[in-house]
């Protein structure tokens, strides 16, 4: 109790609670913008904290991150663009309810199980201070196998009613994650000869790559605003509203944030995969499915609060091991390395009080970031109804800077160009795009865990670990659960599955099909001459990939021959007609990246701004000139100055 | 515009870069109101981001021009991705880079992926490393004293990479000692190896001096639930053994132990190879670096100041704070003696250390 009073204290000593709000501001403006997310927050305040006093330094960092996973959903909502890594499975509901004209529901009912789910990993936290290093130590490799087998089954929850399609995608994300250098050798795989890939590819293009591209060529193309319906027309829209369904939901809420909690305590897995698995678990545990992926709260809810707890979760190792589990702990435990402290029991001892003022900062954090998101979310919900064509040049010129601030490569954008068409391609064709991104952020969690178990255990030894019997019945159980279901039909639901099948879809899909079937077939002939940890991950995957990309592709030509066309466009011409304005915003990004080399990375950006403006949304020329030197001030100030991204400089200058 | 215009035009141009550049390569290039970045391999937050921070804090007063420098994240590639941006800098004095580099073992590459580290403007190198082989207790299996090691039917030991010249190190002292080994990569880092060894994966792993010393020693060695082995440290002075730490009481440098329980001296092509990674390993983590053809004064300049920077005060009690002890830094010279060493390592070093990474790797 004495602890607890004196972290009290220490959290709310005046300069503490300052840094902790100028943390929350900073974190709810960086979250907000795709690609930036809470951990460049903490690298950018992180040399001025050496010189605090450490629980002013933790009240800074912590806030900056606690709250980004909050302010992400406004991203994830409006533009249909995870903020962070966090927030990718909001995406699938969230944005269709912003298209239904329900933005202010969706973060009414976001920010408050938010605020609930940090709440919880904050107290989840305190509670588990004095089993923290049993937790650490009872999760070894094989239980992380395990774990991670469980959370690839949860393809079937973010497939819809296109299983085989699914696993399909989830086999192709694992195939990419492949990329580069394997845990057990030091040959490079899959890498081309490319510095580039040597180390894989990278997840910031992948993963808004895969969903900012294809929505910015949808509202490129339509001209429209965002929400398909005028703010009017959603007459039960408020933040009230989302509120009311938040707490109707509640327990699906509390399971979440417990979720979040425990699988954020696992070093490698956290909020990047959380996301996805409590979407997965808010379909499994839902009567009526038929609403998830139109605009479901609760497709909405289950991330939202699992993706906030988390933190709590993953402070879990960093605080007893000095394991960091993620990006952002690494900066955390470099900041508790700086002010002199050492992981391990001393945090629970001779620093508790510091320990528990952590645990207060990170739940003051996600009350008042979600309390000011609520303000100010009226205001940010009018965008919904602004011409798409003034949201395009920003968003993109945010995705190619959060791509390129991660890795400052040509390549980088080729990257993300590349999964961008690679998305809308997958839309177009009725493949879920979900199951792609967790099969890439699964997989090196997977192949890690199945090289370490092979290396340091027996089979013996592995099934003899009560924990793994635990985990092996409920992935069964899991597992048996999703096949009743399909077999049942009940998930006769679709999620990220765009319009009606058509022609030109099916015959797309059967050319997607026959595509990834070539490509695994090749992936597994490369890997027979590579040393057996090397080969067995890739080759598993292509092995299952390859039946299923095959029965997938018999589907399709079966379905192509039944098909009976809905009226005189149902055809091939007519789907590539339908495309062909959404192709030519593609063509407009892809020559602004293409033009970066000559004319330098901030004049393509400010010049791409003015003249999309100018040529494609048909605004006054007094209109792109503003914006785009809006756009330029904003790159210097935010990127250049504040970030030192570099800059490629124009041809003539290198 | 006429012809004679135009010529005119294009010479003038053409002498452009030439105007820019002569300057530079005779002279310090002029760094006032000049924003420095210096570029480093690993991750935001670990010991080399917040090494070069502080680095970065101490050479701002001591680099001519007073310049700012900031320090910048570009990690991947198994470290090549930083080291290969800072080769590919300009050399106009705003990027400088302070990579962790693997040498010894990145000489292993095939020549398609080898980094031709003698070309860079060599500047000093920081963090010299002493690792120490260790072990958990069990006395089932007759493990209860360091001099029980040789008589281990076999030792399971962690690393993140079979390419790290400690755990290749460690694996050559095993087969010395007689010792049956195997080798379990995917571990990254000191506290994920620890916890792999407390959970039992592991019997062991080369740890850094400086987490033994704030870690395991006041925690499980002295709670009797692991014994340190040995440890590999830079060549002594007459270059005949490894050196003797004295903050390391109560263990001896490999050579040392293995005459202790062998009763004789090491020798042969192993014993080669661990003083090999004595000389070029040991004596620098992170290797201080500006981009080929840097101009040579400005180079002189960059190593007069770093010198002075790292010999200060605020740099050496924060480094200290950091990393547990005070880095070693080494200058021009030692840097590149064993630059030097490393591209001219013979044929049969490098096949050997190629054959001891195919036994570690599955």
């Amino acid at each position: 109790m004495e602890s607890l009073l004196a972290g009290l204290s220490l959290a709310f000593e005046g300069t503490t609670l300052l840094y902790l709000m100028g943390g929350v501001l900073l974190g709810l403006w960086f979250g907000a913008i795709p690609g930036l997310g809470g951990v460049t927050a903490m690298i950018l305040v992180l040399p001025f904290t050496f010189g605090m006093e450490p629980q002013q330094a933790f009240a800074l960092l912590l806030g900056a991150l606690a709250i980004s996973t909050t302010s992400d959903t406004i991203s994830s909502v409006m533009l249909g663009i995870p903020g962070t890594i966090a927030s990718q499975a909001t995406v699938l509901d969230g944005h269709e309810m912003a298209k239904q004209g329900r933005v202010l529901t969706a973060f009414g009912a976001a920010f408050t199980v938010s605020a609930i789910g940090g709440v919880v990993g904050g107290i989840a936290l305190a509670l588990s201070l004095p089993i923290m290093t049993w937790l650490v130590l009872t999760f070894g490799a094989p239980e992380f196998f395990v774990l991670s087998l469980i959370g690839l089954v949860m393809v079937g929850g973010v497939s819809g009613n296109a299983i085989g399609k699914g696993i399909c995608a989830g086999a192709l994300g694992l195939l990419i994650s492949q990329i580069g250098y394997p845990v057990a050798a030091s040959d490079p795989r899959y890498w081309f000869d490319s510095m580039f890939l040597i180390d894989g590819l990278p997840l910031v293009p992948v993963v808004i790559g895969l969903f900012g591209i294809p929505e910015m060529m949808q509202l490129g193309s339509s001209g429209g605003a965002l929400a398909a319906k005028n703010f009017g027309q959603a007459e039960d829209d408020s933040l009230m509203a989302g509120v009311r369904h938040a707490f109707r939901n509640r327990w699906l809420a509390f399971r979440c944030s417990l979720m979040g909690t425990y699988v954020g305590m696992l070093p490698g897995l956290g909020a990047s995969v959380v996301d996805w698995l409590a979407y997965g678990h808010g379909v499994h545990s839902a009567k009526d499915r038929s609403q998830f992926g139109k605009g479901d709260v609760r497709g909405v809810i289950a991330p939202e609060a699992a993706n906030n707890a988390t933190l709590g979760g993953s402070l879990i190792p960093t605080l007893a091991f000095g394991i960091p589990g993620s990006g952002a702990m690494a900066i955390l435990l470099g900041a508790m390395t700086i002010h002199g402290l050492v992981p391990g029991p001393a945090m629970l001892d001779q620093h508790l009080p510091l320990t528990l003022s952590m645990v207060v900062c990170i739940i003051l954090a996600n009350i008042v970031g979600a309390g000011a998101l609520m303000i100010w979310s009226r205001q940010v919900a009018k965008a919904a109804f602004i011409n798409g064509n003034l949201v395009v040049p920003a968003v993109f010129v945010f995705l190619v800077m959060g791509s390129w601030i991660g890795q400052p490569d040509i390549r980088t954008l080729v990257a993300l160009l590349a999964i961008g068409f690679a998305g809308f391609a997958l839309h177009a064709a009725g493949w879920p795009r979900p199951p792609l991104i967790l099969g890439f952020v699964l997989g090196p969690v997977m192949e890690n865990s199945l090289a370490i178990t092979a290396q340091a255990y027996t089979w013996g030894e592995v099934f003899s670990r009560p924990t793994i019997l635990i985990l092996l019945a409920l992935l069964v159980v899991i597992f048996v659960g999703a096949a009743r279901a399909i077999a049942k039909r009940k998930s006769e639901f679709k999620i990220e599955i765009g319009g009606a099948a058509s022609k030109g879809s099916l015959a797309l899909s059967l050319v997607l099909a026959l595509s990834v079937l070539a490509l695994f077939v090749w992936a597994f002939a490369e890997a027979r001459d590579w040393t057996f940890l090397s080969r067995v991950f890739p080759m598993a995957i292509c092995s299952v990939g390859a039946v299923v990309a095959l029965v997938c592709a018999t589907q399709d030509i079966r379905a192509l021959r039944r098909y009976q066309p809905v009226g005189d466009s149902d055809t091939l011409a007519g789907f590539g007609r339908q495309h062909a304005r959404e192709l030519l915003v593609f063509a407009i990004f892809a020559l602004t990246v293409a033009l970066i080399p000559v004319v330098g990375l901030a004049a393509a950006m400010v010049g791409f701004v003015f003249l999309y403006l100018l040529g494609w949304g048909r605004f006054r020329w007094l209109t792109g000139l503003v914006y785009a030197a809006a756009v330029g001030l904003f790159l210097y100030v935010v990127y250049h100055r504040m970030l030192h991204v570099p800059f490629v400089p124009p041809l003539f200058l290198n | 515009m006429n012809h004679q215009t135009l010529r005119n035009l294009v010479a003038t141009t053409a002498l452009v870069p030439l105007l820019g550049l002569a300057p530079a390569a005779a002279q310090v290039i002029d760094l006032e109101g000049r924003t420095v970045t210096i570029v480093h391999n690993a991750s935001p937050g670990g010991s080399t981001g917040l090494i070069s921070q502080l680095a970065a804090d101490a050479w701002s007063q001591t680099m001519e021009g007073n310049p700012t420098i900031v320090v910048q994240s570009v990690e991947g590639g198994a470290l090549s991705r930083g080291i290969l941006h800072v080769m590919n800098a300009r050399p106009d004095g705003r990027t400088l880079g302070w990579v962790a580099w693997q040498g010894s073992t990145r000489v292993l590459d095939p020549v398609e992926r080898q980094i031709p580290f003698q070309d860079f403007g060599l500047i000093g190198g920081v963090g010299g490393s002493v690792f120490i082989a260790h072990t958990s207790t069990d006395p089932e299996r007759g493990m209860n004293s360091a001099e029980d090691l040789p008589q281990l039917d076999h030792y399971t030991f962690g690393g993140y990479s079979p390419r790290s010249g400690p755990s290749i190190r460690t694996a050559v002292a095993m087969d010395m000692l007689g010792v049956d080994w195997t080798f379990v990569s995917g571990m990254s880092g000191d506290t994920p190896l620890e916890a792999a060894r407390q959970r039992g994966e592991i019997d062991g792993y080369p740890v850094t001096a400086a987490y033994y010393l704030s870690t395991l020693a006041p925690g499980p060695v002295a709670e009797g639930t692991d014994i340190p082995l040995f440890y590999f440290t830079a060549p002594n002075e007459d270059g005949t053994g490894l050196s003797v730490d004295p903050t390391l009481e109560g263990m001896l440098p490999f050579d040392q132990y293995y005459e202790q329980v062998t009763g004789s001296a090491p020798e042969g092509p192993g014993w080669d190879m661990i003083m090999y990674h004595a000389r070029v390993t040991d004596p620098i983590n992170w290797l201080v670096v500006a981009p080929p053809g840097t101009p040579d004064e400005h180079l002189q300049m960059l190593r007069e100041s770093f010198a002075e920077a790292l010999e200060s005060e605020e740099f050496l009690a924060g480094a200290e704070e950091l990393l547990g002890m005070v880095p070693t830094v080494s200058y021009y010279d030692d840097v590149q003696a064993i630059v030097d060493e490393i591209a001219n390592t013979p044929e049969a070093m490098r096949q050997l250390q190629r054959d001891y990474i195919g036994r570690m790797e599955r």
